[in-house]
């Protein structure tokens, strides 16, 4: 028992040592630090929605509509964002739709990250037939644009949120195919892969325990990138009324919704739409952040 | 012994330098307290292992050093009356390259490759403001390629880098060099990126110009048959520090220094002993091995492709306890009849006889129960180990993978290592933890974890530094004559070969030339490659001094 607690001693500690300088590299970027805070706000908020929205988000105050922010004349501090066309609170909505970004985010990561790492994987490891087969579909999917091909799937499948996660990570899942075959074929050319091939390991394992842990810096900032991306497609394809369908608070949607009251009530679409614009500059922040962290060959310089 | 030259005549003279390093290096200056003197006409070598400084000194002389993180601390570099250190940038850049050349290990990379040749040397006088016209120019380039070496200068001055051999680029910037006539000439390890045959016409060409235009060169190397070819004098670094400098006849037949007799007496011997020939049983024949890259049929437009012969009927013979040497320069194809026999490769044609079975044609799970008995060992020790995974993983994986349990592997994983010299606490560390040497005595552990008959060794001292390139080849000895292994010692250093290999192939552009053993090839060579071969090894003629009964570090 005791030895074992040795033996762990010198572990913890080198990984608390790997995470205080992978901590001291991610400070360094400003940015990247404030990007951080202003997530950990939103995650906070999508967390404990149901505790601190005054509001329920889809319930119709009918004595107050289109009121305005409480900055603005003729504001409450009962409605601190105001509320939209039909009465409903703001700031609830705002609050409430904080969750479902994250929810497109993760949702379309996994899926991209998933699909894409093994497709890529497939194709470095099965050159020929196999690797001209997934990379020219890949290809093709590249040369529609992006929102485009998102639609088209969208109307195909049908307007939901689920719909409209799907038809996103199939857009992005090209990059990650591209990204973890292209790493993994230089990590392919390494000797320490020959070593284990002369060992006789099989393609699996060369794939998941020696390769793959290898690529994996490139693909979790390449992740972070997407995630924005992911929150902004979806936001676009609500706005085009294929994504989240009302009432459910959607970021996108409640910008849809806001549309023709944008003369009257600006701060209806405003809000919304500032809320969209910091989510994806914090996590693009924060995924420069990461790259600088993590993979140092994509450093930028500072000098 | 020279004269007793004094500082007075010296063309730089470099005292008490001092080149600091970043708060969280390992340690606090790169370059201490070092002074030395170069004289006019006079090769000077600066000879180290990696690290200890050789190549910070001459950049702080070219004022090259990458500031601020790096800089000089103290000390003056006196050039012409003028102190380096304290001049401005701008007369720095008049000095480099006018009055004192540079050139660099990698040939390649030092040339821009999307301009031609005599683009980059025109620059050379465009950016010093030489008054010469453009015809003065042209000619002037004629000259000076002319003068490096180079056949047909016109055409090579229309050339782009990518057309030249690794020599012929080595030239071209050594003709860069010397464009505007330098006083001194820096040359930081020239040599180390080429061939050996390469490597001894271009050490005679840049011994030959200091002599012509008796400047005072500056060579900085790691390799003491270099120093013994074409050193007047030389000085040993050591971390920073100067430990011994002297005439090169004194440092290298009698080195006052601990250190420097360390690193002379790891220096192997061109002379090979006279061995008794091996007669035990054959482990491994290789019969008419054929194979190409590439292939000749048509493509879609009709353009027929390249092939390249990297191995034309290649038969070998190793037997238990037999160490067979490979050499060869680079693209010999030396290192792909050895991936052949582990079939890294796919051979086109030939056989592989392991112990009397022909493993060519065998399925992959034919093949699973003789893949432990051939093992490898890498040349690079930073590419061949797996930064994600931990040291016990790695040796342990390929008997994971033949389904011994986890508890026996890992224990006999702590055997393994105590025989290569590590500790069994390495079994949880990552690789990045070690040094080239350790890395590399890893690699023999995770090889010999399979219990091997035969073991390729590819280049697996080439990436080392020549004190631990010695301790692994002894260890490997060692291992050797223990565990009754045969080798396929694969190498390009023809020194190292002459001490290890009871017999040697000589290889040339996928063909064995010359096979036999050791002591018949380097004493009475038959053919005209390994003739050149062996006349290219640097300072083949100094016999290295036996160092043993001296105090040694």
């Amino acid at each position: 028992m005791s030895g074992e607690a040795i033996n762990n001693q010198p572990k913890q500690s080198a990984l608390m040592a790997v995470l205080a300088s992978f901590w001291f590299e991610f400070r360094q970027n400003r940015g990247a630090f404030y990007g951080l805070i202003f997530m950990s706000i939103l995650l906070i908020c999508a967390f404990l929605a149901d505790f601190i929205s005054p509001y329920s988000p889809i319930e119709q105050y009918r004595d107050a509509l289109k009121l305005p922010p409480v900055w603005v004349d003729g504001g409450t501090w009962a409605h601190i964002f105001g509320t939209d066309a039909l009465g409903r609170d703001m700031l609830s909505r705002m609050i409430y739709g904080s969750r479902f970004s994250f929810y497109i985010g993760v949702i379309v990561i996994c899926i991209c990250l998933t699909v894409g790492v093994m497709l890529g994987l497939i194709a470095a490891f099965n050159k020929g037939f196999i690797e001209n087969c997934i990379m020219r579909l890949m290809d093709i999917i590249l040369a529609f644009p992006s929102l485009l091909m998102a639609l088209a799937l969208v109307a195909i499948l049908g307007p939901s949120l689920l719909n409209a996660m799907i038809a996103i990570a199939v857009v992005y899942i090209p990059h990650f195919v591209r990204l973890t075959r292209a790493q993994a074929l230089s990590e392919l050319g390494k000797d320490y892969v020959s070593s284990s091939k002369t060992m006789g390991a099989s393609q699996a394992r060369l794939m998941f325990i020696n390769v793959l842990p290898n690529c994996m810096a490139p693909l979790i900032v390449q992740a972070t990138m997407s995630f924005s991306s992911a929150i902004l497609d979806a936001a676009a394809l609500g706005f085009l009324g294929m994504g989240a369908q009302a009432p459910t608070p959607e970021w996108g949607t409640m910008l849809a919704d806001a549309r023709q009251y944008i003369q009257s009530d600006p701060w209806m679409m405003g809000i919304p739409g500032l809320a969209i614009l910091f989510t994806v500059l914090s996590i693009n922040l924060i995924g420069d952040g990461l790259r600088d962290a993590l993979d140092p060959k994509m450093k930028t310089s500072k000098t | 012994m020279s004269e007793v030259k004094s500082s007075k005549d010296a063309i730089l003279s470099i005292k008490n330098l001092s080149v600091s390093l970043p708060p969280r290096a390992d340690r606090p200056f790169a370059v201490e307290d070092v002074s030395f003197d170069v004289f006019p006409g006079e090769i000077l070598c600066i000879v180290g292992e990696s690290g200890s400084g050789k190549s910070m000194s001459s950049n702080a002389v070219m004022g090259l050093l990458p500031k601020p993180h790096v800089h000089v601390s103290s000390g003056e570099i006196i050039f012409e009356g003028k102190d380096l250190v304290s001049i401005s940038d701008s007369a720095m850049q008049e000095i480099r390259g006018s009055r004192i050349g540079m050139i660099f290990q990698e040939p390649m990379t030092a040339l821009n490759p999307v301009m031609k040749v005599r683009k980059q040397l025109q620059e050379v006088f465009e950016s010093h403001h030489l008054k010469l016209s453009k015809k003065q120019v042209k000619a002037k380039i004629i000259e000076m390629l002319d003068d490096v070496g180079l056949p047909d200068p016109e055409i090579i001055g229309e050339s782009y880098p990518f057309e030249l051999s690794g020599g012929q680029r080595q030239r071209v910037m050594i003709a860069m060099a010397l464009a505007l006539q330098p006083k001194i000439l820096i040359a930081d390890e020239p040599t180390t990126a080429l061939d050996v045959t390469t490597q001894a016409q271009i050490l005679k060409l840049v011994a030959d110009l200091q002599k012509t235009r008796d400047m005072g060169v500056i060579f900085i190397t790691h390799d003491f048959g270099v120093v013994a070819e074409i050193a007047d004098r030389v000085i040993v670094m050591r971390m920073g520090k100067i430990v011994e400098q002297g005439t090169a006849e004194q440092v290298l037949n009698r080195p006052e220094h601990p250190y420097t007799r360390k690193l002379i007496s790891t220096v192997p011997n061109m002379g090979a002993p006279k061995r008794e020939p091996v007669t035990s049983d054959v482990v491994v024949t290789v019969k008419n091995l054929f194979k190409t890259y590439g292939s000749d049929k048509k493509n879609w437009l009709g353009k027929a492709g390249r092939v390249v012969h990297a191995s034309k009927d290649i038969n070998l013979e190793i037997r238990k306890g037999e160490t067979l040497g490979l050499v060869g320069e680079s693209g010999s194809g030396k290192s792909t009849v050895g991936r052949c026999i582990i079939r890294l490769h796919d051979s086109n044609s030939g056989v592989v006889e392991f112990e009397g079975k022909d493993i060519l044609t065998l399925t992959d799970a034919e093949m699973m129960p003789v893949r432990q008995h051939i093992q490898m060992i890498f040349q690079d020790p930073y590419a061949s180990l797996n930064p994600r995974r931990k040291i016990g993983d790695i040796i342990t994986e390929g008997p994971t993978i033949h389904g011994i349990p986890k508890a026996q592997s890992w224990k006999k994983a702590e055997e393994l290592l105590d025989i290569v010299g590590l500790d069994k606490f390495a079994l949880k560390r990552y690789p990045h933890e070690f040094s080239g040497g350790q890395r590399q005595r890893i690699g023999i552990a995770r090889a010999l974890a399979m219990s091997p008959k035969l073991l390729i060794a590819d280049e697996a001292v080439s990436a080392l530094d020549v004190s631990v390139q010695a301790q692994v080849l002894e260890l490997l000895d060692e291992i050797k004559n223990k565990m009754d292994l045969a080798m396929l010692f694969v190498t390009h250093d023809l020194r190292v070969a002459a001490q290890v290999c009871d017999n040697i192939a000589v290889m040339k552009l996928g063909e064995i030339v010359e096979y036999g053993p050791t002591y018949d090839v380097f004493h009475n060579p038959q053919h005209e490659y390994t003739k050149s071969l062996l006349a290219a090894v640097p300072g083949k003629d100094w016999e290295v001094p036996d160092l043993s009964g001296q105090s040694i570090e």
